[in-house]
């Protein structure tokens, strides 16, 4: 793929330079800056950084007046979570800027081009992107990819700007049998902001059992499960009841499986020309292998886990769980970082991957937030330039980071550390470094939420199921095969 | 004499018990919606706050337009109400006393969608708005208020229950079907208006999907939805506020039932419900 | 003469329709043909409306979803449900019976009160708070059924699946029952107390008042009762929607799934239009029949 070589290359320069250029600049913004200063630091860390990337922001200072138009975004996300006009955090204090600091930089690039935003709350937000993007009075469809047959493929934008992959940290892909053969994934969205799948290790608790820190880089299933099972029981220093581990909640258990799956590269597809003529073959050693691994968790996870209540006390001073697996990083380092506990704690990648083309690099994907354009968009090419802004323009990137996000951008990335300290931005830049750019969480070789009828929240359900001790491996597998073929059957 | 009045005491302290008992969970609620210990983890069960505040509430108001909401949502809930069970009482008077070709046929053709689930035809009903260019305005939610079919079916049962001889009355007296509706049925149906009422403000105040798909202006929403935009901008439950915001979004319906809900008993005792 | 006649009798026909007209329309422009449109629909393989090819595929929808195991369970699950649901009847009327014997004129409406606002207050916040009240380990329910029968409690009310229906009916009981009381009162209080005075001169007992005079007497309410609680069990969505987290799957173990969550599900989160339709006409046939069923039996059709 000449795409992956390409952005590795570019990749390591970009280290390189982002290597040099952190140290400059170490102070140049604090965590909690308001909305505006936040522009204005962030214009002048973009002037700074002219260099690398001349021609674009030349040709962005004058304000381009070619477009004219009005682009409708709408969907869940960044924008509703912080509003127009920013939000504060009850707990940890921090506070977010709102998105008029992305209308702003829009209209000063743009000045004919007005933004209408519509956010959403995640509530029922499938249902209402689907509705909006019937009306067919919207552009861009903020996390759209999902909806497949309603976002337009950008491979031919990507081919227009050659340039654009470099910039990036990834792109949202997904599966087309029209576009490309089904074992490869093609791109419908740009991701704008990441988020790691991390574990959050909580340092005293493994001191007081004497054991020793694991090595992220290179740890392996097997030698997690050992830390939790070594990190529960009564802790020796403490006397108090510890827990090994808290997995990602179980009503969305299938985003275990994602990880544990993809570390033991268990590959499930066979491949036809479309969808219909491919089989899943759930049965095997391998997916046993998997789903049993999960459910011994079970035994080192609080009992509250099951009712998704069990991280009541995490990130405070009485945390009892020794590991968290945490889809929000992020947040977790604010929140411990406010009850001045962040030097007891550390992030670490999810464990390495067993075998196949990705053996050796962490099974930890990323959450993400795209936007797609819209099939029915009548102005596909100015959103096109909204989603190139989106990702790469230097004061919107600004943004998500004072937002406490993490941008898709690779230059953004590498100042990750500024942000915070070396024990939590290390591991989520060995996290973002050595994510394949070809590899979707959504839709890969082990696991696929979009193709296959209800197998995401069918594997949710079997997961919760074995958890509670109500089916064994060999009912799970059945039970979601069936379903699988079930649907296959119907396509048509 | 004596035990049948201790039998009574006791009778209503079991009931107050129970009573209790059951509003328990709402009573913590509340008291969580003013406990500043109410964050990510819930505080041990009390029905005292463990440190009083009015910060949940506090953090609402700044959070989310929550004045704004509460004008959007009454304004449309009020008129939802009054043409729903307006149209209701016509049809019913006409189903419970009129006598004209095919009353069978529309009192089925109205029964037999009663129960059709909203949520499955959403996306038709959608689309026929936005053809009629009306997305974004608050017609897709106030139009389907002249159909309330239970209404109808309530209403039928208690014009019903009206003795003809008023009618027969006002007919010597020349007046017409309308003039008869307005002047004897309506004054009539003073438990039946509020029970309807209750019903619908109960219904509407709570509908979640339809107002976040058709309403796109957030400054428009209604605050079933500004609650959903409130727990989005929180990275995590924090039970104090989503308390607060439950407690403030409840308080209007309970204003409202306390008025109406002595009509609510009457009502039903003169419906078909009962011998 | 005679066209004088018809005349009047098409203006009295007119009249009444005046009446009926508005709500005629608009459930013919927002219901009958919307639904129309979902019937046209469920012919189709279609993903999305309006995206995508869509094609002529005749029966075959029917034929897929009947054949499909996770309808036929959402089906059972409804019906289970809404079965289980069916006990806040006769707790609404044992409730219903002691309250009409509070003496106390204010202390009943207090009653009434206080038992029906758990039906106004409804969502995600009584649900995030019962699934507190419920949970597993050292929930309230749990704590007390120790505490009662001695013995060490922990049940997954709302997280196992084996009990978790069971959970559900508790959180459907608490916020119907209020609602049920109120209509079982009504009705007992508009029982005339002559049969009670005569039965009385008889010798019956309090016990044989309440078997042979109060529960005949009562009948009708609950056919009524019983037949608005499964209707609204077969539309049942929104409390187990946020029991499962805010999606339609039914955790725990798929079986909290109701149809219309099922329709949901491929309506939405894996858009198959035309499935979802086919789904839609099953549940609408199925209410259909029920309610026609039923108003039968009450002889509702008989002409007063």
């Amino acid at each position: 793929m000449k795409r992956k070589t390409l952005t590795a290359a570019m990749l390591t320069t970009a280290l390189m330079a982002s290597l040099l250029g952190g140290c400059a600049k170490s102070d140049s913004t604090s965590g909690q800056t308001e909305a505006t200063q936040a522009t204005q630091a962030a214009q002048t860390a973009g002037t700074s950084a002219a260099s690398t990337t001349a021609e674009n922001v030349t040709a962005q200072e004058q304000g381009n007046t070619e477009w004219s138009g009005t682009l409708k975004l709408y969907g869940p996300g960044l924008f509703s979570s912080v509003g127009l006009d920013g939000n504060v955090d009850i707990i940890t204090g921090v506070k977010k800027p709102g998105y008029q600091v992305v209308i702003d930089r829009w209209k000063e690039l743009y000045p004919n081009v007005d933004l209408v935003i519509e956010p959403i709350p995640w509530d029922n937000w499938k249902a209402a992107l689907q509705t909006a993007a019937i009306s067919g009075d919207v552009d861009i469809l903020m996390h759209g990819a999902s909806l497949g047959p309603v976002v337009e493929p950008l491979q031919p934008y990507l081919d227009k700007d050659p340039d654009y992959e470099s910039k990036v940290t990834m792109m949202t892909l997904r599966r087309n049998a029209e576009l490309a053969p089904l074992n490869e994934v093609v791109p419908f969205g740009v991701t704008v902001t990441l988020n790691p799948v991390m574990v959050v290790i909580n340092k005293t608790i493994f001191e007081d059992y004497g054991v020793a820190i694991p090595d992220y880089k290179t740890w392996t299933l097997d030698d997690m499960m050992e830390a939790a099972k070594a990190t529960t029981g009564t802790d020796p220093k403490t006397g108090k009841e510890t827990y090994g581990i808290s997995p990602i909640k179980l009503s969305n258990a299938y985003k275990n499986y994602i990880w544990a799956a993809r570390a033991k590269n268990n590959e499930i597809f066979e491949w036809g020309d479309s969808i219909k003529n491919s089989k899943m073959n759930f049965i095997s050693d391998g997916t046993a292998e998997v789903l049993n691994y999960l459910t011994a968790f079970k035994d080192y996870t609080s009992p509250d886990y099951v009712e998704g209540l069990d991280l009541a006390a995490a990130y405070t001073e009485d945390n009892p769980i020794a590991m968290i697996i945490t889809e929000d990083s992020y947040n977790v380092y604010n929140t411990l970082k406010e009850n001045g506990l962040d030097d007891q704690y550390m992030l670490a990648t999810l464990p390495v991957i067993e075998d196949g083309p990705y053996k050796g690099i962490t099974s930890s994907h990323f959450g993400d937030w795209h936007m797609s354009i819209c099939k029915n968009s009548t102005q596909k090419d100015l959103a096109w330039e909204f989603l190139k802004f989106m990702t790469t323009d230097q004061v919107v990137q600004q943004w998500i980071l004072d937002t406490y996000s993490i941008p898709a951008n690779i230059e953004a990335n590498n100042r990750l550390e500024e942000y915070m300290s070396a024990d939590f931005a290390d591991a989520m830049i060995h996290a973002i470094n050595t994510c394949p750019p070809d590899f979707s969480c959504s839709e890969n070789e082990c696991y696929d939420s979009g193709n296959f009828g209800t197998f995401m929240n069918d594997l949710a359900t079997v997961l919760g199921e074995m958890y509670q001790g109500n089916m064994d491996a060999q009912q799970a597998m059945e039970y979601v095969q069936e379903n699988v073929d079930n649907y296959l059957s119907t396509l048509h | 004499m004596k035990a049948r009045k201790i039998r009574g005491v006791v009778l209503v302290a079991v009931l107050i018990g129970l009573l209790v008992l059951i509003l328990m969970p709402l009573f913590w609620c509340i008291s969580l919606s003013f406990d500043r210990k109410a964050l990510t983890a819930l505080p041990a069960f009390s029905l005292i706050p463990h440190e009083p505040t009015l910060f949940n509430y506090q953090v609402v108001f700044r959070t989310i337009p929550l004045m704004r909401y509460y004008g959007n949502t009454i304004f449309v809930t009020c008129i939802h109400t009054f043409l729903a069970v307006f149209f209701a009482l016509t049809c019913g008077y006409a189903f419970a006393k009129g006598n004209f070709i095919g009353k069978k046929f529309w009192f089925i053709f109205m029964l037999a969608v009663m129960m059709i689930p909203f949520e499955s035809r959403m996306i038709p009903l959608y689309v026929q708005y936005k053809n009629w260019g009306m997305l974004d305005t608050y017609a897709p939610l106030l139009l389907g208020a002249c159909a309330y079919v239970y209404g109808i079916f309530f209403a039928r049962q208690n014009i019903e229950a009206i003795p003809d001889s008023l009618r027969e009355s006002a007919y010597i007296d020349g007046a017409s079907e309308w003039k008869i509706f307005f002047r004897i049925i309506l004054p009539l149906s003073k438990p039946l208006i509020a029970t309807l009422s209750i019903l619908q403000f109960l219904s509407n105040w709570n509908s979640y999907l339809w107002p976040l798909v058709v309403i796109k202006t957030q400054e428009k929403q209604m605050i079933s939805v500004g609650v959903s935009f409130f727990n989005a901008q929180q990275n995590d439950i924090y039970y104090g506020p989503r308390m607060a915001v439950a407690v403030m979004s409840a308080i209007p319906l309970s204003i409202v039932f306390l008025f109406l809900q002595k009509y609510i008993v009457q009502s039903i005792a003169v419906s078909g419900i009962k011998q | 003469m005679k066209n004088q006649v018809l005349k009047l009798k098409i203006k009295k026909q007119l009249i009444w329709y005046s009446f009926l007209i508005v709500s005629i329309l608009t459930l013919l422009i927002l219901t009958y043909i919307p639904m129309l449109t979902t019937i046209r629909y469920s012919f189709y393989d279609v993903e999305v409306v309006g995206y995508g090819d869509s094609q002529f595929v005749g029966l075959q929808n029917y034929q897929t979803i009947m054949k499909n195991a996770s309808f036929l369970k959402s089906v059972k699950n409804t019906f289970i449900l809404a079965l289980l649901s069916l006990v806040s009847i006769p707790l609404g009327f044992i409730l219903a019976s002691l309250i009409n014997n509070v003496k106390w004129k204010s202390m009943q409406s207090f009653f009434r009160v206080g038992y029906y606002f758990p039906n106004i207050i409804t969502g995600v916040s009584v649900v995030l708070i019962f699934q507190v009240v419920l949970k597993t380990n050292g929930g309230l329910l749990n704590d007390a059924l120790s505490f009662l029968t001695r013995h060490d409690i922990s049940i997954g009310w709302l997280s196992d699946s084996r009990y978790s229906r069971f959970g559900a009916t508790i959180l459907n009981v608490w916020m119907t029952l209020g609602y049920n009381m109120l209509i079982n009162l009504a009705s007992l209080q508009s029982i005339s107390n002559e049969v009670y005075e005569a039965a009385e001169v008889d010798g019956a007992n309090a016990l044989q008042k309440w078997l042979y005079i109060t529960i005949p007497q009562m009948t009708s309410c609950f056919v009524f009762l019983f037949i608005t609680s499964i209707i609204n069990g077969l539309a049942r969505f929104t409390d187990l929607f946020i029991i499962g987290g805010n999606t339609p799957i039914g955790s725990p173990g798929g079986t909290l799934q109701t149809i219309l969550m099922y329709i949901y599900q491929f309506s939405f989160e894996t858009p198959r239009y035309g499935i979802a339709s086919a789904g839609a006409m099953i549940l609408f046939l199925l209410t259909f029949v029920i309610t026609m069923i039923n108003l039968k039996l009450t002889g509702f059709f008989k002409e007063k």
